[in-house]
C-alpha cells in the first residue's frame, strides 16, 4: 500500500494546530509541536520538521506558506533524504 | 462558492453579514438643470423606500452611475455642489434610514474645472464618507475631468469599500489598485449600454476573481436619448461566481448578503489562489526559487 498523501495529512495538522497567517516559521513549528504524520505503518514524519526545512522565515499569507513548503518538499536532495527517514 | 479551492480553508471564520441592495433603474429624466436633479432624486427615493419596505434592514445601497443626472449632452449643466440642497437631501435620507448609500452623480467642486463623474457615498450619520471621482472615463465619448486616485474606505459590517464607476472596470489596474489598498468589497456603479453585456459580466467576474474580493455591480436599465442600458446588475463572490443577478432590460431591486470577513479570511489564510501574491512570486513552489518565486520584472509593459 502506498503512503498516504503527505499534503493531506500536513494540511490536517496545520488546521488542527490553529495556524493563522501571517505567521513565522518558528510560530508554526511551535504550534505543530510533536505532531506526527503517519504516511504508512513504517513511515512517520514529524510535521514541524517539514516546516523547519522551509527556506523563508515569515509568511504573509497561506499561499506564501504553502508555496514555500512545496518548494522545500521538492528539493531533490532533501526529499530523497527526508522521506526515507523514519522518526 | 467553494470558500477554499483545491485545499480547504482552515481556521475559524468570523464575519458579519452585509446586506446590500442594488437599484437597477433609469433616471426620471436626463437633467438639463440643477432643478431637474431633484426629480431624479425623487425617483431614487421611491426605489429606496420600496427597498426599505420589501428588504427591511439592509446596510448598503447602490444606485447606477450618474443616476441623479442622466447621461445626456447637457449633463454638465446639472452638476451639483457638495453643499447643494440636493446633497443635503441625500444625507437626510441616509440618516433617516440609517443606511450607507453610493449615489452616482455629477459634481461641481467649485474649482473652475469641468465637472466630475462621481460616486458619492453617504453613511448612516448623514455624512459624506467618500467622494470618488471616476478615474478612467469612457473616452472618447465622456468629457468629465478624471480623478487620480482609487480610494478605499471603511464601510459597514467589516467591509473596506472601493467604488469604481463603469469604464473604470474595463481596466485591470483599477480593480488591482482597489484590492492592493485593502478593499474586500468593490462597488462598481455603471451606465453600461449594449452591445457590452458580455464585457460587463466578464469584467465584474474577473475583477472579483483576480483580486479575491466581492464585487457589487449595479447598472442602469432602460433607454435614454442615445443608449439602451441593459441592467444585469450582479453580486459576485471572491471566486468570480455570481451570487445573484438582475434580469436584462428591466428595472429591478437586487439584494445580496455578503461576508466581508470571509473575504479577508480567504485572502490571508487560503493556501492557494492568492493571485495578487502569487503573481508577484511566480513559481514560488519550485525548489529553484526557494519558496519566494520571481517577481514581475519580466513584464516589459510594466517598465514603461
Amino acid at each position: 500500500m502506498s503512503d498516504v498523501s503527505i499534503d493531506h495529512l500536513f494540511i490536517k495538522a496545520i488546521g488542527r494546530a490553529g495556524v493563522q497567517f501571517p505567521a513565522s516559521k518558528h510560530e508554526i513549528s511551535a504550534l505543530l509541536g510533536g505532531t506526527e504524520l503517519k504516511l504508512s505503518d513504517n513511515h512517520v514524519v514529524r510535521a514541524s520538521s517539514l516546516v523547519d526545512a522551509i527556506g523563508p522565515d515569515y509568511f504573509d499569507n497561506g499561499a506564501a506558506f504553502f508555496c514555500a513548503y512545496h518548494s522545500a518538499l521538492y528539493r531533490d536532495t532533501w526529499r530523497k533524504e527526508f522521506l526515507s527517514e523514519s522518526i | 462558492m467553494n470558500v477554499g479551492n483545491c485545499y480547504p480553508l482552515n481556521g475559524k471564520i468570523e464575519t458579519e453579514a452585509l446586506s446590500a441592495v442594488l437599484l437597477q433603474m433609469s433616471p426620471a429624466l436626463s437633467a438639463s438643470s440643477v432643478s431637474d436633479v431633484d426629480k431624479n432624486i425623487d425617483k431614487v427615493f421611491e426605489y429606496i423606500d420600496r427597498a426599505s419596505l420589501g428588504l427591511p434592514g439592509f446596510d448598503l445601497l447602490l444606485t447606477p452611475e450618474i443616476i441623479l443626472n442622466g447621461f445626456s449632452a447637457e449633463f454638465y449643466r446639472s452638476a451639483i455642489t457638495l453643499g447643494s440642497s440636493q446633497v443635503a437631501r441625500l444625507k437626510e435620507k441616509c440618516a433617516a434610514l440609517q443606511i450607507w448609500a453610493v449615489f452616482g452623480v455629477v459634481i461641481d467642486l467649485e474649482d473652475g474645472i469641468f465637472p466630475r463623474n462621481c460616486a458619492l457615498t453617504i453613511n448612516p450619520d448623514g455624512e459624506i464618507a467618500n467622494l470618488y471621482i471616476k478615474t478612467a472615463t469612457w473616452i472618447p465619448v465622456e468629457p468629465f475631468t478624471p480623478g487620480d486616485e482609487i480610494q478605499v474606505f471603511d464601510g459597514p459590517k467589516g467591509s473596506r469599500i472601493a467604488t469604481l464607476i463603469c469604464s473604470d472596470g474595463d481596466y485591470l489596474d483599477s480593480w488591482r489598485e482597489a484590492a492592493h489598498k485593502g478593499a474586500n468589497v468593490i462597488c462598481r456603479i455603471s451606465d453600461y449600454m449594449t452591445p457590452y453585456q458580455d464585457a460587463y459580466e466578464i469584467t465584474n467576474r474577473a475583477g472579483a476573481y483576480f483580486n479575491r474580493t466581492y464585487v457589487l455591480a449595479t447598472n442602469s436599465s432602460g433607454m435614454d436619448e442615445s443608449f439602451c442600458l441593459f441592467g444585469r446588475s450582479m453580486a459576485v463572490n471572491p471566486d468570480g461566481s455570481i451570487i445573484t443577478q438582475a434580469p436584462e432590460g428591466a428595472p429591478y431591486i437586487l439584494k445580496a448578503d455578503i461576508y466581508p470577513g470571509l473575504c479577508d479570511h480567504i485572502q490571508k489564510q487560503a493556501f492557494m489562489g492568492n493571485l495578487r501574491w502569487q503573481g508577484d512570486h511566480r513559481g514560488a513552489s519550485s525548489p529553484e526559487t526557494g519558496g519566494l518565486g520571481r517577481d514581475k520584472s519580466m513584464y516589459s509593459y510594466l517598465k514603461r
